[in-house]
């Protein structure tokens, strides 16, 4: 067969050298690189799939510990003594518009109800002359809790109710006249007489209702009217320009009580 | 990427280079296979270089190329050349020049696989265990192949015919 084979050599004589050298090191070189794309995509697919399940179980977790638990509002009724005027009195509860001019409320002090454009500030504020109530519903729209009292409240409880109340955002305290306990707290729709300022209900109240209460959550406790004059400022019902008139009269809280009176 | 596969490339190119043609008898689709073959090469280069036969590595995978890359064109115009010309076999048969035309036309019929057979064996001068190696066939595949192929070739380029006998085959002369 030499015949054979010296005939395709002439055969193999036609061929050039192919000159694929540079190409093919670009070629391997991008190659190793791919190569490396399979375990590079599982790595990441693995890790993305670790991060799942451990986001997917926080919440599983979560939730766990979160259906333990009962809701505010659980934690509201449970509460010995505590009135739910969303059931005993939704019509009153479902009044939320703005009005001028002196309002009646059915409860005294009020849960809910229509109120006055203005809010009551409600940053910690300690009042020592009574609020507007017309101003204070407001505040309750706003998930603050009122704490009242009676004007024959010893010294010291005030200054201890005070101490509690003083600079807790959604909540402020002032006096007020013809209560038939010492001590009452409002929410939006709840409320809860006392007459020790160390019982414990005062605490649950607060914590379960303070901003929980609240009708339009995110708004404002500051911003509003910081007299307590027991009236309502006269502004008419529809502050159609939008700007606040702030009060000219200086504001009576807390100084008082901060020194004994 | 110094580690050594430019360096066999370079020495392995004219060699290789003349295989490939060989194989597919068109200097585009020689260029093509040989490189596809060489990238392959290239990546595994690490694991080549480790083997101990780096060359017997590089036939396989080129061989294989070829055959892969004809199957996956099968369907495709084959590289046919049309029936070998009459008149240029008619003359003189001595001229190296149409001896060669009729048989690169003539390879140009046979499959793929014949016609790395016939490389493999008359060209590459390999045993017939080492072609199988080669193709990642058997023995006997690699026997009948080339039967086949030569058989083929006799047909296509009767010829060529005293150049290209069988020989597995037991001649006979008749009268």
């Amino acid at each position: 067969m030499e015949g054979l084979k010296s005939l395709l050599e002439d055969v193999a004589e036609q061929a050039k050298v192919y000159d694929v050298v540079d190409r093919t090191e670009a070629l391997v070189r991008r190659r190793r690189y791919v190569r490396l794309a399979p375990a590079a995509t599982v790595a990441f697919a693995v890790g993305v799939a670790a991060v799942i399940v451990l986001v997917m179980g926080w919440n599983a977790a979560h939730r766990n510990r979160a259906a333990g638990q009962p809701t505010w509002q659980q934690r509201a009724d449970a509460i010995d003594g505590v009135v739910n005027y969303h059931r005993t009195a939704p019509q009153v509860v479902n009044q939320k518009e703005h009005r001028s001019g002196d309002l009646t409320y059915e409860m005294d002090p009020p849960v809910a109800g229509h109120h006055h454009s203005l809010w009551q500030n409600c940053m910690g504020d300690v009042y020592t002359s009574e609020v507007a109530e017309e101003h204070a519903v407001h505040s309750l729209e706003h998930g603050a809790v009122w704490i009242t009292y009676r004007y024959d409240l010893p010294a010291d409880d005030v200054r201890a109710l005070a101490a509690r109340v003083r600079d807790t955002p959604y909540l402020f305290m002032s006096p007020h006249s013809e209560l038939d306990r010492r001590v009452s707290l409002q929410a939006w729709g709840y409320q809860l007489k006392v007459d020790r300022v160390d019982d414990h209900r005062i605490d649950e109240f607060i914590d379960a209702l303070r901003m929980n209460a609240s009708q339009e959550p995110g708004a404002a406790c500051s911003g509003g009217v910081a007299e307590a004059t027991g009236v309502p400022v006269n502004l008419p019902a529809d502050r159609s320009g939008g700007v606040i008139v702030r009060p000219v009269v200086a504001s009576t809280r807390e100084t008082d009580i901060a020194s004994g009176a | 990427m110094d580690d050594g596969f430019r360096q066999f490339v370079v020495t392995r190119l004219s060699r290789l280079s003349r295989v490939a043609y060989l194989l597919t008898g068109d200097h585009h689709a020689a260029e093509d296979l040989l490189q596809s073959a060489l990238v392959k090469v290239g990546v595994n280069w690490r694991r080549v270089r480790a083997a101990d036969d780096p060359d017997a590595y590089v036939r396989r995978v080129l061989y294989h190329e070829r055959i892969s890359t004809w199957r996956r064109r099968s369907r495709m115009a084959e590289d046919s050349v049309g029936d070998p010309p009459e008149a240029a076999v008619r003359g003189d048969v001595a001229d190296d020049t149409v001896r060669r035309v009729v048989l690169e036309r003539a390879l140009g019929k046979l499959t793929p696989k014949q016609r790395a057979v016939i490389v493999l064996r008359y060209f590459e001068d390999l045993s017939e265990v080492d072609t199988a190696e080669a193709l990642g066939c058997s023995v006997g595949t690699v026997k009948s192949q080339t039967h086949h192929a030569l058989g083929r070739l006799r047909a296509l380029a009767p010829e060529l015919a005293d150049l290209i006998r069988d020989p597995t085959e037991v001649v006979t002369w008749k009268g």
